[in-house]
């Protein structure tokens, strides 16, 4: 019993921490997404602007948005991992690769499903353009080689 | 010296009265329905007493004569894209209505070239009966945006004759709304026939769009003159918090959105600037938002103490503010007809009596008039700021 409370609270921190990778993967291109152009219109964007602009994301797309940005991530890392938990039972493959996969279609499909679900509005800035939606997709990937990672270090 | 006394004691006494007649006067209101069962209406223009246009966002132009509104659409009126926050908006009779009968309509419509795209356009049409004729779209917005969202679509003329055009920043362009070759977070000015202006600010401006009068804005639904018609009243949807009231130049720029007193839906940051050399500030701003829809400057007799104040309705959380100003600064917010819910449009109507229309699926057209004694609906304003 204590074995299984123990590998339960294992994952489930190596999960928190491939969803806090995520998140500020997440807000930190919304921040540089959002300078980059304040920047280049001649706006006095200093290092303490960029310091405080990311702070103030990370806490604020995590509280004061519509629906928390950890959440909606948690939700999707959630279902793609527990959908890989299954797969992964026929098609063997290491797991940093095959949660890194996860991970990437997780996000991919929250990146590309919001707008689909809010008639064509983009409610994450950085995920405007192509390349952004890039950066969130790899991001995830990231996300779930960390997770998938230490499944591979917890089994051995 | 005893008459004297008397004479400034009864003139001391007339102006209590008189001042406390006006105070008084503040909530000696009544709500009356014209009409119910309006589907999405947005614009409202105002014939005569007994005749009110009203659109409604799915694509027809209603009518209400004498109160009752007529179950027969106005016909003519182009195709609409009602989707998102699209669809039919605006209606505004042309300064010579009463003579060459012609009405100008905003709406959301497909871009014919790119039919996943959409776009915003201005269409003129005289009024024969219960039909647009000779109908001609003056003014199409580019470029086409995907999203159906952030459209503007206010109409109004000014005093010279020229009618302003807003238009939104589209949502996912706000960036664009600070550059000079694109309809998107601008005012624009055209003639009534869809030519552009002399004298419009850009017309000289290279690779500027000569439309353009002002830019810098998000999403804009209320314009209003003074009463000499000296000052132009805009105001805006800001994102989550930062609406704004501001006074409209030529050739200014309102900062959107490098300046900002708003965050973004998602939480973010999208400026952490509130003020910039070349950039406009608001007259007032609304921090959390009260997603204003559109606005009237009263110049009626029927509520003395009203006139010269601004009303802006207010979908959020569904109410009207009585701004009263003294120049160009608003000294006091008062909030009127809470029980409404969302209220769509205002508009002040000839006989000195408000118009307003809530929003939704169900919405009813309401006169505000003066209270019939005894009051029978009369409701309280309630003064939040001064």
């Amino acid at each position: 019993m204590l074995k299984r409370l123990v590998w339960f609270g294992e994952h489930l921190v190596w999960f928190g921490l491939s969803l806090l990778i995520l998140t500020s993967f997440y807000t930190a291109q919304t921040s540089a997404t959002n300078l980059y152009w304040l920047a280049s219109i001649g706006m006095p964007v200093d290092s303490a602007v960029v310091s405080a602009t990311l702070f103030a994301d990370w806490l604020g797309m995590n509280i004061h948005g519509e629906v928390p940005l950890s959440g909606l991530l948690g939700v999707a890392l959630l279902l793609a991992f527990s959908a890989t938990r299954v797969v992964t039972i026929w098609w063997v493959v290491e797991s940093r690769y095959s949660y890194a996969l996860a991970g990437a279609i997780g996000s991919a499909v929250l990146v590309i499903c919001m707008p689909l679900a809010l008639s064509d509005m983009e409610l994450i800035a950085g995920a405007r353009s192509l390349l952004g939606k890039f950066y969130l997709i790899a991001a995830g990937g990231v996300a779930g080689y960390v997770f998938g990672s230490q499944l591979t270090r917890l089994s051995e | 010296m005893t008459a004297n006394g008397s004479f400034l004691r009864r003139a001391a006494l007339l102006c209590a009265t008189f001042f406390a007649t006006l105070c008084a006067g503040a909530d000696d209101y009544r709500l009356q329905t014209l009409a119910e069962g309006l589907e999405h209406p947005w614009g409202v223009a105002v014939i005569s007493d007994r005749e009110v246009l009203v659109t409604e966002r799915v694509g027809r132009l209603r009518r209400v004569i004498d109160g009752v509104l007529q179950t027969q659409p106005i016909s003519g009126v182009p195709e609409v894209h009602f989707a998102g926050q699209g669809g039919l908006s605006d209606i505004v009779l042309h300064p010579q209505f009463s003579s060459n009968r012609l009405v100008y309509l905003s709406y959301a419509a497909v871009d014919a070239n790119h039919p996943e795209l959409n776009t915003l356009e201005v269409f003129r049409a005289r009024l024969e009966q219960s039909s647009l004729v000779d109908g001609e779209v003056i003014f199409r917005a580019t470029p086409s945006r995907k999203a159906p969202a952030h459209f503007g679509a206010k109409l109004m003329f000014l005093a010279d004759g020229t009618l302003l055009v807003t238009s939104g920043d589209g949502f996912n362009h706000r960036e664009r709304a600070q550059t000079l070759d694109n309809h998107y977070g601008k005012v624009l000015r055209i003639n009534d026939d869809g030519s552009v202006p002399s004298d419009n600010p850009f017309v000289d401006t290279r690779g500027a769009l000569p439309e353009i009068y002002s830019y810098g804005h998000r999403n804009l639904q209320g314009l209003a003159t003074s009463a000499d018609g000296t000052i132009i009243y805009q105001h805006e949807h800001g994102p989550k918090g930062g609406d704004e009231l501001n006074i409209l130049a030529p050739g200014n720029n309102y900062g959107w959105p490098a300046i900002t007193y708003g965050i973004d839906y998602s939480g973010a940051v999208i400026s952490p600037f509130t003020e910039r050399k070349g950039m406009q500030q608001p007259l007032k701003y609304w921090v959390p938002s009260i997603a204003p829809s559109a606005m009237a400057l009263y110049r009626g007799q029927l509520f003395p103490q009203w006139t010269g104040s601004l009303f802006i309705a207010a979908l959020v959380p569904g109410d009207v503010r009585r701004l009263s100003l003294v120049g160009r600064a608003v000294v006091a917010e008062e909030i009127l007809f809470q029980s409404l819910g969302r209220i769509r449009n205002i508009i002040g109507a000839p006989d000195g009596s408000l118009l307003l229309v809530t929003d939704g699926a169900d919405a009813r057209l309401i006169r505000v008039t003066r209270a019939l004694p005894p009051r029978s609906e009369s409701a309280s304003g309630q003064i939040i700021s001064k």
